[in-house]
């Protein structure tokens, strides 16, 4: 999931919650007919809301936490939230995680530009963000 | 220079002594009779009506016994019940495996082999094959334990990489529900916070179900051993049980 679109490996929690998120949502050999899911919790789950992770998301500023001429947010999607009918969004240029439902995807752009292959033959992420935290 | 030489001597003879106990042993293992009297030493073959196989010379208080007889030399000198054995022909053949050893024979690969049988297996294990060739036990396709409702037992793990997440985080501790697979998992800085998470974890599903977590299986780490863990768990009468180390 982290390779997809190239992120670093510190997102490696973001993925495993992920990972879980969607495991417990596809079905298991032991589990037979339905998803854990809906076993533990005897619901069908959905999974219409799920989006590439880590692909480019535009979120939305209301307009009282901006002035006019100030952009609205451009983030990458990790995550689901648990609690709410949420996504969390890690917005890069801040460092910050946001949790909102106004979001557009674009699906098919990743933040990170692809792998570059160094000359020892080992894989490395192209430039990080100075300011993530 | 006295003493080592008497401590020679008695080494010899204690030598001397296992070895002729041994033939002895050999001989009783095979079917064989043996008795000492003043004329010399018998050797009988009791399987067939006692009849007489090999005699030795009485010299002194010593009784020399010819055991370059064709019969005699490989009844004594084969280990095991024989010629036929398929212990000392495993051992022979490069410790091979008994199933190629049967191939072996049953497709005539190669001549001067005994006869096996299919179901044959070797009288004692080799121990240089356990030394030397031992390999894991094949891990179960099927699993023996099903468990009929929800939190009948829960299987945890910790997982640790070297990469912080962007939270600061090194470690994570998974739940998995053994009934319905539902997997829970909690990020840590600290193994220490497995237990503190455990406690989370429980509160949250009993409340849930209605029912209480009756097993938790995970490995044999420390975080899962702690102290303040061990007494909640004694205390709470949970049953806990863990894996073997070194699992495939």
């Amino acid at each position: 999931m982290l390779n997809e679109k190239n992120l670093p490996n510190y997102f490696w929690a973001e993925a495993i919650a992920t990972a879980m998120y969607i495991m417990n949502r596809t079905p298991t050999t032991t589990v037979h007919g339905m998803t854990p899911e809906e076993k533990f919790i005897g619901k069908k789950p959905n999974v219409s809301h799920l989006r590439l992770f880590g692909c480019i998301t535009y979120v939305h500023v209301p307009d009282e936490k901006r002035s006019k001429l100030d952009l609205k947010a451009k983030c990458i999607i990790i995550g689901y939230s648990l609690e709410q009918k949420r996504y969390r969004c890690f917005n890069l240029s801040t460092g910050k995680l946001q949790m909102s439902r106004d979001v557009v995807f674009d699906e098919m752009v990743s933040w990170y530009p692809p792998l570059k292959i160094a000359e020892d033959g080992e894989a490395r992420n192209g430039d990080v963000p100075s300011n993530v935290c | 220079m006295l003493s080592i030489q008497i401590l020679i001597e008695v080494g010899v003879e204690v030598l001397k002594l296992h070895f002729e106990a041994d033939m002895e042993a050999r001989m009783v293992e095979q079917g064989l009779h043996v008795t000492f009297n003043p004329n010399g030493c018998f050797v009988e073959d009791m399987k067939n009506q006692g009849k007489l196989i090999t005699k030795g010379e009485r010299n002194g208080r010593m009784f020399t016994l010819d055991v370059n007889m064709p019969k005699v030399n490989s009844m004594l000198f084969t280990h095991g019940k024989g010629v036929g054995d398929i212990g000392i022909w495993h051992k022979r053949i490069g410790h091979v495996n008994l199933q190629h050893l049967k191939l072996m024979e049953k497709q005539n690969l190669i001549g001067g082999l005994p006869k096996f049988g299919t179901k044959e297996v070797m009288s004692e294990v080799c121990e240089a094959c356990q030394l030397g060739k031992q390999a894991r036990h094949p891990f179960p396709i099927q699993t023996t334990h099903v468990s009929f409702k929800p939190l009948e037992m829960i299987h945890s793990d910790v997982w640790t990489t070297k990469t912080e997440s962007i939270g600061g985080c090194k470690y994570s501790v998974s739940f998995i529900d053994d009934h319905t697979r539902k997997v829970w998992v909690y990020f840590m800085k600290h193994k220490g916070e497995v237990f503190q998470h455990f406690l989370n974890f429980k509160a949250m599903v009993e409340k849930e179900k209605g029912v209480s977590i009756k097993c938790l299986r995970s490995d044999g780490r420390g975080e899962y051993f702690s102290n303040e863990f061990s007494e909640y768990l004694k205390e709470h009468v949970f049953q806990r049980k863990y894996s073997c180390s070194y699992p495939p």
